[in-house]
């Protein structure tokens, strides 16, 4: 199934689903500019959804990186919930399971952002 | 190899002939089809499919899945004696390892083995009904079961298609792990190589082979380019360890670059081995069986 995004909010946290593949394409690109959006309209908590993410390629990495560094410079955070199969394994060989926070729950990782100290995973 | 580009547009008649698959599949493909306002007719079976599309032109043709993959590929044959660019997608409940690559040489859009995904068969079936040129993205060059040669065009829509037949060669003596492991790592360095070595031109092609030996599956990819140099990937997250992970993205970023080398990462992880050669536009990926297979024996 091609990339399907949608957007919620939770508190200060801006929640994006993910579902189906986030590989090479147009869907990605659109991630991309989502994400863009999201953080020049002034988010600085987001959480990225993946439990519904089947298939995740080095294009879909990149993606998620490319907004990680931005925010992080912006003082701001991203953090991954529930990554499964083969997209676990990806992220876990591209390092950014040790890199970029990630999370089992939904409320752990929504209340997470509001503590200043944490492990990369938790 | 073919001209870029022979198959006619697809708004010619948007008629697709669907034989019977059951309830559940045969509502999909419904959805999918009339969705995008598709005109269906319906075939009981392979015979009165074939009597059919004698009699019409079909801009696609979606098997059932009752029907045995040798025999689609037969259907496939046939009808493409007169239909030479009709699409056409197998899907398959019985299979042997063979019929997908046969189905790629005789010209087939895609082919499923059962088990598949409903969503990925009604993605392709939607990549098919907006793919105008096709037919010549993949030349099967020479195959034998142990031994096959390609050339796939440049574009992204050729890569899907042939990672789809790819994850459908459903070899017994490779585990599920092993298969899912060399397709992702070959799918990484294919669209490198097409984007990287052929800037994802249509009129540039990849040559590839595979390889089954005993004890190992091997791929080699070769790509159109002028190659590369280690110097040139440096800042790359290839190149990099979890403590320095970020340094790459901001020289990438400072070079208007955005964070890459992630395909490299995945593919050196999910093989044994990836070997370059010195020009560095032609890999080889290999991956140990953990159990040999008998065909070499």
């Amino acid at each position: 199934m091609a990339l399907e995004l949608a957007t919620r909010v939770s508190g200060e946290v801006t929640i994006v689903d993910l579902r189906g593949r986030c590989t090479l394409g147009d869907e990605t690109e659109d991630l991309g500019r989502e994400l863009k959006k999201l953080i020049d309209g002034g988010c600085r908590k987001l959480l990225l959804n993946l439990t519904g993410l089947s298939q995740i390629d080095s294009t879909g990495v990149s993606t998620i990186v490319a907004s990680y560094v931005t925010l992080r410079r912006l003082k701001g955070e991203v953090k991954l919930l529930h990554p499964t199969g083969r997209v676990q394994t990806v992220l876990e060989i591209t390092h950014m399971l040790q890199v970029i926070p990630n999370f089992e729950e939904e409320a752990a990782a929504v209340a997470s952002f509001s503590t200043r100290t944490y492990t990369a995973t938790q | 190899m073919p001209a870029p580009c022979s198959a006619p547009g697809v708004a010619v008649s948007q008629t697709a002939l669907v034989i019977d698959s059951g309830d559940e599949l045969n509502e999909l493909l419904n959805g999918v089809l009339s969705g995008d306002g598709w005109f269906i007719e319906r075939a009981a079976n392979n015979e009165e499919a074939l009597e059919l599309a004698k009699r019409g032109a079909f801009d696609l043709i979606i098997t059932g899945r009752k029907t045995r993959g040798p025999d689609d590929v037969e259907l496939l044959r046939k009808i493409r004696g007169t239909r030479p660019h009709v699409r056409l997608i197998i899907l398959a409940d019985q299979w042997t390892p063979g019929d997908v690559l046969t189905a790629m040489r005789e010209g087939a859009f895609s082919y499923f083995c059962a088990p598949f995904h409903p969503d990925t068969v009604a993605e392709t079936v939607r990549a098919a009904m907006n793919d105008p040129c096709w037919d010549d993205g993949i030349e099967v060059l020479s195959a034998t079961p142990e031994w096959v040669r390609l050339m796939a065009r440049c574009d992204l829509e050729t890569a899907n298609r042939l990672v789809q037949f790819l994850q459908n060669v459903r070899d017994p003596n490779i585990s599920e792990d092993d298969r899912s492991d060399i397709v992702t790592a070959f799918r990484e360095i294919l669209l490198n190589a097409m984007e990287h070595g052929g800037h994802f031109d249509p009129s540039h092609h990849v040559e590839i082979s595979f390889v089954k030996a005993r004890r190992a599956v091997m791929c080699r990819v070769k790509d159109p380019g002028q190659g590369f140099s280690p110097d040139e990937v440096r800042h790359a997250a290839n190149a990099s360890t979890p403590e320095d992970f970020f340094r790459h993205v901001a020289v990438r970023e400072e070079k208007g670059m955005r964070p890459g080398g992630f395909g490299l990462l995945i593919a050196r992880k999910l093989v044994d081995e990836l070997i370059y050669s010195e020009q560095g536009n032609e890999v080889v990926l290999v991956k140990y069986l953990d159990t040999p297979t008998k065909s070499a024996a």
